[in-house]
């Protein structure tokens, strides 16, 4: 498989992220980047797989009963709030 | 009196019980540890109170009121488990102001339990590494060589309890990070099973991974605390008592695992070498699944309910959402998730995540085929001993491929121990649910040669 690192990959991810780099760090991205997906390219060579995806419910005869139990009261989260720790700061004016 | 410092945790409780000292003496004893090593960068914040909820415990053990074998004895607690009232940060700046209003479902198992919780300590940003250097907190510092790293992402967890500052501390492990500070600060350390201790108040990395853990100066402490935190399995587990062990070990690593198979040789029947086939995948795998959860679980934070907000008022709200994640992110951290963006993203998809979660499937079913064979795998922790600061920062892959026995156990969701043997520690490695298992044998350990 190609490496597809490019300017624009670069770009692109910073989108999807939500982040903005800045010029020294896109060089540096696209250097690692180009690296890093290089080797994960390896598994292109692993052959041997059942064709099934991992998943943490095969693990489920392991697990304790799930027994509900009371759950908190609304109030009692309230309480918990300080007053301070959450607030919802006016971002559209 | 002993030097406390130098005590299991259990004895302390036993000294406590006995009136020899209190709760509230070693917390203030910790706090001055911390004050003595505050150029190591080993704690984030000190929680307040510790030494009126210290007095508070004494008074309920005068009366009698005895809740486990740690009571008593101050516990330091990584940055990213969140404790009620105190800033809980993950190392990141983006969470820098964050105040939890919650604990943690350990943390409130631990204090049930009378364990006073003095502080939260430092880590790699959003446990994102592995040597306790991108934290916004600057680097932990090796309480056994200042120049050297602690190892991460807990390197705070483990050098609060190398240092003296508590004889206990829980850590978290996505792909290494209670056992590889754990090695490199010669204390012992358990990635238990997936699933065995609640993840609620972790702040998340990748969810299929994420484990709360011990770490401990001795393995009895490790043990006692793991009991405290952990949730009950549906299953008999096997011990010591029912019959003999089938040890298992990474071929080439026979000559490392001689001190561990020397000090329990009375619980063993057979000893092999094995080979683990897919171990060559391990890594790349993990990165991409790691990095694919990281993405998702960090989109949450944009700074506008919470956390970091940029000071720039004439933004977009999206322009805003770009400023807070670009401020308040570390490089590490957005590698991370543009490289989860980038494996999720339409036309890699398939060629990278969906194989990389079927290589995973094979690979914890090679690890199954090999628990059929063997009950315990002993191999490193480490492919080196703890680096020097500052040299991990500029090869991130290189960096990445040091992670090669330590992932194993988290992409397969098995227990895995931390040992303190060698430069590069070993671990050994046990079915689902056999963590009790796994800490006999480490106290076996630490009864023989070990201590």
């Amino acid at each position: 498989m190609g490496n597809p690192v490019d300017d624009k990959l670069i770009l692109e991810l910073e989108a999807l992220g939500k982040l903005s780099l800045s010029e020294e760090e896109r060089v540096s991205a696209k250097k690692d980047f180009a690296q890093i997906i290089d080797y994960m390219n390896i598994l292109d060579n692993f052959k041997e797989d059942s064709g099934e995806e991992f998943t943490t419910f095969t693990l489920a005869e392991n697990l304790r009963d799930d027994i509900p139990s009371d759950s908190k009261k609304t109030e009692e989260y309230v309480s918990d709030f300080l007053g301070k720790e959450i607030s919802v700061p006016e971002v559209i004016k | 009196m002993n030097d406390l410092s130098n005590l299991s945790g259990t004895e302390l409780s036993r000294l406590i019980l006995k009136g020899e000292t209190s709760s509230y003496e070693l917390t203030k004893l910790a706090l001055d540890k911390i004050e003595e090593y505050s150029q190591y960068n080993i704690i984030t914040n000190i929680l307040d109170n510790s030494l009126e909820i210290a007095s508070d415990i004494d008074a309920k053990i005068k009366s009698g009121d005895i809740k486990s074998p740690l009571m008593g004895v101050p516990v330091t607690i990584k940055d990213n488990i969140t404790v009620k009232g105190a800033v809980t940060s993950a190392g990141s700046k983006i969470l820098s102001n964050f105040v939890s209003p919650y604990d943690a479902d350990s943390v409130i198992k631990i204090k049930a339990a009378g364990l006073p919780v003095i502080a939260h300590t430092n880590m790699d940003e959003f446990a994102m590494g592995s040597s306790s250097e991108t934290s916004i907190y600057g680097p932990v510092h090796n309480p056994l060589d200042f120049t050297r790293s602690a190892g991460g992402s807990s390197g705070g967890s483990a050098s609060s309890v190398i240092a003296g500052i508590s004889p206990i501390s829980l850590g978290s492990d996505t792909g290494g990070s209670i056992r590889q500070p754990s090695a490199f600060c010669k204390i012992y350390g358990l990635k238990p099973t997936y699933g065995r201790v609640s993840r609620y108040g972790l702040i998340a990395y990748a969810s299929s991974m994420d484990q709360i853990g011990p770490m401990a100066k001795y393995p009895e402490d490790l043990k006692a605390l793991f009991g405290i935190i952990c949730e009950k399995p549906n299953v008999n587990e096997f011990s010591l008592s029912d019959r003999k062990l089938k040890i298992g070990i990474l071929n080439g690593f026979e000559e490392q695992a001689k001190p561990f198979i020397d000090s329990v040789k009375d619980v063993i029947s057979e000893v092999k070498v094995i080979d683990i086939k897919t171990i060559g995948y391990t890594v790349p795998s993990y990165y991409i699944i790691a990095c694919a959860e990281a993405s998702s679980n960090l989109s949450r934070y944009d700074g506008i309910r919470y956390g970091y907000k940029s000071e720039d008022e004439n933004l977009s709200l999206e322009e805003l959402y770009i400023k807070n994640r670009t401020e308040g992110f570390g490089t590490e951290v957005k590698r991370r998730i543009m490289l989860g963006n980038f494996v999720l993203s339409q036309g890699f998809y398939d060629q990278y995540y969906l194989k990389a979660t079927k290589v995973r499937n094979a690979i914890k079913e090679e690890i199954e085929k090999i628990f059929k064979d063997v009950d315990i795998i002993v191999m490193p922790v480490a492919l080196e001993g703890a680096p020097l600061l500052g040299s991990k920062l500029k090869e991130p892959l290189k960096t990445y491929k040091e992670d090669i026995y330590t992932v194993i156990a988290n992409l397969t969701c098995n227990p895995s121990l931390s040992l303190p043997i060698g430069e590069t520690g070993l671990q050994i490695m046990g079915r689902h649910n056999n963590d009790e298992l796994l800490l006999d044998l480490a106290i076996r350990y630490g009864q023989g040669e070990g201590n």
